[in-house]
C-alpha cells in the first residue's frame, strides 16, 4: 500500500503507534478483498444504512440555476450523514482485529453518532472526544451518542473544536494503544487511515457514477462536495478520478479570508504536518497551527486529507470557498426549493453552485454531494434567525 | 556528548516559559547543579504527546511570542558558558515548516548537540537524521514498551549517541506510574544494543530516579521539574530556587 500521495501523506507519529498502524494496514490488506468481510459490509450498507442512497434530480434547483443538478442523498443514510459508511467499515475491521474499545473525535457530532452507532451494534465500548464549543452547537448529537451508550468527553482546550478533540483522542490512543481502536472520521491522520477511510467512502461515487450513467446516459461535467477533512469529497470524487469530470471542493470561507476567520485549508494553507500526516495545513511561519472559524462544526478544522492536497497540486481538484452567510443562504434555499434541509457542511456545496450560477451552462450536469441532513443544525440556525427577526 | 561514565540526569524545560530570560538562567542553573544534559523543549500549539503541564507551559510560551529563532538566539548568547550537551526537543511540524536545513544550520551555530523529535520515526526521518549526523549533530530516537526487537535494532543503529527509552504508554506528566515492565524492557534493549539508554516519562521522585539508574545509563525528567516552574511562573527567582531544591532532592 502506498504511504504517500505524491509528496503528501506518511505517518508522523510516535514510535509506539508503529506496530498498531502496521497491524491495521495488514488487517486492511487482508480483509479488503475478503468475500466474507465484503458480504458483511454490503449487507449492512443495504439493510442497516439504507444504501444505495438516491441520486435525485433536483428539478427546481436545476431550473433556478439553469443546468442539470443531481443531489447525492447521503443525508438519507441511517444516522443522517455519509459518516456511517466509514464507521461501519472500520468497526468490522476493528472487530476482526479483536479490539474491544473504540475512540473517535467528532466536530459536527455526525462522526461521533455514526461511531457510537457502529460500536453499539458490535457491542463495543465507545468514547467520543468533542470540543466544548461543538458540544454546545451540536447538543442534539451529543444526546444521540449518549442514547447509544457512548461516553462523550467535552474538551475545552484551545479553540475547543474539532482539532482539540482530535488532540485529546490522540492522547487517549497514546495511553491505551494496545487495546483501543481509534476510528478516525475523515481521510486524514497517519497512513493507512487516509486510504482506508477513502475506500469505505468511495461507495458514494461508485453508486453516483452508475446512477448518473443510467439517468443521463453520460458522466457529469462537475462533481461538487464540501471539504472539512475531505471524506465525503474523496468518497464522491474517487470514482471520477480518471474521467473528464471537474472536481470542486468547497471549503469553509467563514467570515472572510483573514487568518482566523475561515477554514479554507486547501486555498490558504501551506505544506505542513498535522495529526500524523503531511498535507496542507493552516500554519504560521514557525509551523504553529492557526485558529480557524466556520459556522459549520464539521468544517472547522485547520488541516485536510493528504490525497486532496495531492489532487489539488495536480490540478485535478479545484478548491473554492463560500462564507458562513452564503452557506446559510444555501441551507435556506435548498429547504425552500426542494424540501431538503441540508447539513450546514453540505450547505457550503449547495451555496457554491448558487453563487457561481453563471459558470454552469444549460447542458451541464452536476452532482452535488448532500453529505448530511440539517436536523442537527436547525437549533443553531433558529437561534441566528430569531435574533434577526 | 553526554558523559556516561556516571549515571546521567537529563532535564527537560519548556523554552520561553515563563520567559526567555528564565530559560537562559535555568539552563545555567541546572548545569551548575550537576545535570548531565538539558532538553530544551520548543513549543507547539498541538502537543499531542504531552500531558497538561507541558501542554500548558508550551501554550503560554507561544503566547509570549516564543519561536525557534528566539530560542536559537538565546542559546547562542549563552553558548560560551555551556559545557553540557543541549538537545532541542519538540514536534516535527515546527521543524518541517522552519526547514530542516535551516534548523540544522542554526543548531550548529547555537552550539546545540542534537535533537529529539518524538513524532518523527525511523521511516519518515531517515534523511533528516542523516543530515544531522553529517553536520555532527546527534539525533536521538525513542523506543517504546511495545517496540519489537527487530525494530529496536533498527532504531538503535539509527539513533545517535544514546537511546531514549519511554517508560510507559501515555503522555508526559503521569506520576507514580513507572510500570515494572520498564526495567525488564530496558534490559531487553541493552541485549540488543551497546548504546547507552536513558529512560524517561513518569519520573517524578528520587525513588524513581534511583531505581531507573540501576537499569539505565541515564534518567530524563520533564513535567515534574516544569511543574516547579509553572507553580512559580510570576517569580523567576523563586522558580530558580524551587528548581534547585528539586534537583538536589533528586540527586540526593
Ligand atoms: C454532514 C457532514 N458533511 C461534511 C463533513 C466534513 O467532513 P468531511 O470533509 O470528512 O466529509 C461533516 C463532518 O462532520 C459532516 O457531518
Amino acid at each position: 500500500m502506498d504511504r504517500y500521495f505524491g509528496e503528501f501523506g506518511g505517518s508522523f507519529i510516535p514510535e509506539s503507534f508503529f506496530p498498531i498502524l502496521n497491524d491495521l494496514e495488514k488487517a486492511y490488506e487482508r480483509y479488503k478483498n475478503d468475500p466474507d468481510f465484503n458480504a458483511e459490509f454490503s449487507d449492512l450498507m443495504k439493510n442497516y444504512v439504507g444504501r444505495p442512497s438516491p441520486l435525485y434530480f433536483a428539478k427546481n434547483f436545476s431550473s433556478d440555476i439553469g443546468c442539470k443538478i443531481y443531489l447525492k442523498r447521503e443525508d438519507l443514510n441511517h444516522t443522517g450523514a455519509h459518516k456511517i459508511n466509514n464507521t461501519i467499515g472500520q468497526i468490522l475491521l476493528a472487530r476482526r482485529m479483536g479490539k474491544k474499545r473504540i475512540i473517535a473525535e467528532t466536530g459536527a457530532g455526525q462522526h461521533g453518532v455514526a461511531t457510537a452507532t457502529a460500536a453499539t451494534l458490535m457491542k463495543m465500548q465507545c468514547e467520543i472526544y468533542m470540543g466544548s464549543v461543538d458540544v454546545k452547537r451540536q447538543a442534539l448529537n451529543v444526546f444521540r451518542m449518549e442514547l447509544m451508550g457512548a461516553k462523550v468527553h467535552s474538551i475545552s482546550d484551545g479553540s475547543a473544536t474539532l482539532k482539540d478533540a482530535m488532540n485529546q483522542a490522540f492522547r487517549d490512543w497514546l495511553a491505551h494503544v494496545e487495546n483501543t481502536y481509534y476510528l478516525i472520521g475523515t481521510v486524514s491522520g497517519p497512513h493507512p487511515y487516509p486510504t482506508i477511510v477513502r475506500d469505505f467512502q468511495s461507495i458514494i461515487g461508485k453508486e453516483a457514477r452508475e446512477q448518473i450513467l443510467e439517468k443521463e446516459g453520460r458522466l457529469p461535467d462537475y462533481a461538487v462536495a464540501c471539504v472539512g477533512g475531505g471524506s465525503n469529497a474523496m468518497g464522491l470524487f474517487y470514482s471520477f478520478l480518471n474521467d473528464p469530470v471537474r472536481l470542486i471542493g468547497v471549503e469553509a470561507g467563514g467570515r472572510g479570508n483573514k487568518t482566523g476567520d475561515h477554514a479554507s485549508t486547501l486555498m490558504y494553507g501551506k505544506k505542513g504536518v498535522l495529526h500524523g500526516t503531511k498535507s496542507k495545513v493552516l500554519l504560521d511561519d514557525y509551523g504553529q497551527v492557526l485558529d480557524v472559524h466556520s459556522i459549520s462544526a464539521g468544517l472547522d478544522y485547520p488541516g485536510v486529507g493528504p490525497e486532496l492536497a495531492f489532487l489539488q497540486s495536480q490540478n485535478k481538484l479545484e478548491a473554492v470557498s463560500v462564507t458562513d452567510t452564503e452557506a446559510l443562504e444555501g441551507f435556506q434555499y435548498l429547504s425552500r426549493a426542494e424540501g431538503i434541509i441540508p447539513a450546514l457542511e453540505s450547505s457550503h456545496a449547495v451555496a457554491y453552485v448558487i453563487k457561481q450560477a453563471s459558470r454552469f451552462k444549460k447542458d451541464d450536469a452536476l452532482i452535488i454531494n448532500i453529505s448530511g441532513r440539517g436536523d442537527k443544525d436547525v437549533n443553531t440556525v433558529y437561534e441566528m434567525f430569531k435574533d434577526k427577526k | 556528548m553526554i558523559d556516561f561514565s556516571r549515571k546521567a540526569l537529563i532535564t527537560y524545560i519548556t523554552a520561553g516559559f515563563p520567559n526567555m530570560e528564565f530559560t537562559e538562567a535555568v539552563i545555567l542553573k541546572l548545569q551548575s547543579l550537576g545535570v548531565s544534559a538539558i532538553e530544551v523543549g520548543f513549543p507547539y500549539t498541538d502537543p499531542v504527546a504531552d500531558g497538561p503541564i507541558l501542554a500548558e507551559t508550551s501554550l503560554k510560551s507561544l503566547q509570549k511570542g516564543t519561536n525557534l529563532d528566539l530560542i536559537f538566539q538565546s542559546l547562542e548568547k549563552i553558548k560560551g558558558r555551556i559545557t553540557i550537551p543541549i538537545y532541542l526537543m519538540g514536534y516535527y511540524s515546527t521543524v518541517f515548516t522552519y526547514g530542516e536545513g535551516r534548523f540544522i544550520q542554526n543548531c550548529v551555530k547555537a552550539g546545540v548537540t542534537g535533537s529529539i523529535i518524538p513524532d518523527l520515526s525511523l521511516d519518515e526521518g531517515k534523511a533528516f537524521f542523516k543530515k544531522q549526523k553529517e553536520n555532527s549533530l546527534d539525533p536521538v530516537l525513542l523506543v517504546f514498551p511495545n517496540t519489537e526487537s527487530e525494530r529496536i535494532r533498527l532504531i538503535a543503529s539509527e539513533s545517535g549517541s544514546f537511546i531514549y527509552y519511554v517508560n510507559l504508554f501515555g503522555t508526559t506528566g503521569v506520576q507514580n506510574a513507572i510500570p515494572e515492565t520498564a526495567y525488564e524492557n530496558i534490559k531487553k534493549v541493552r541485549e540488543i544494543s551497546q548504546k547507552p539508554i536513558c529512560a524517561g516519562f513518569g519520573v517524578s521522585s528520587r525513588e524513581d530516579y534511583a531505581k531507573l539508574c540501576q537499569y539505565a545509563n541515564g534518567v530524563i525528567i520533564g513535567s515534574a521539574l516544569v511543574k516547579r516552574v509553572r507553580d512559580n511562573q510570576n517569580d523567576n527567582k523563586k522558580a530558580l530556587e524551587e528548581v534547585e531544591n528539586f534537583i538536589k532532592g533528586i540527586l540526593g
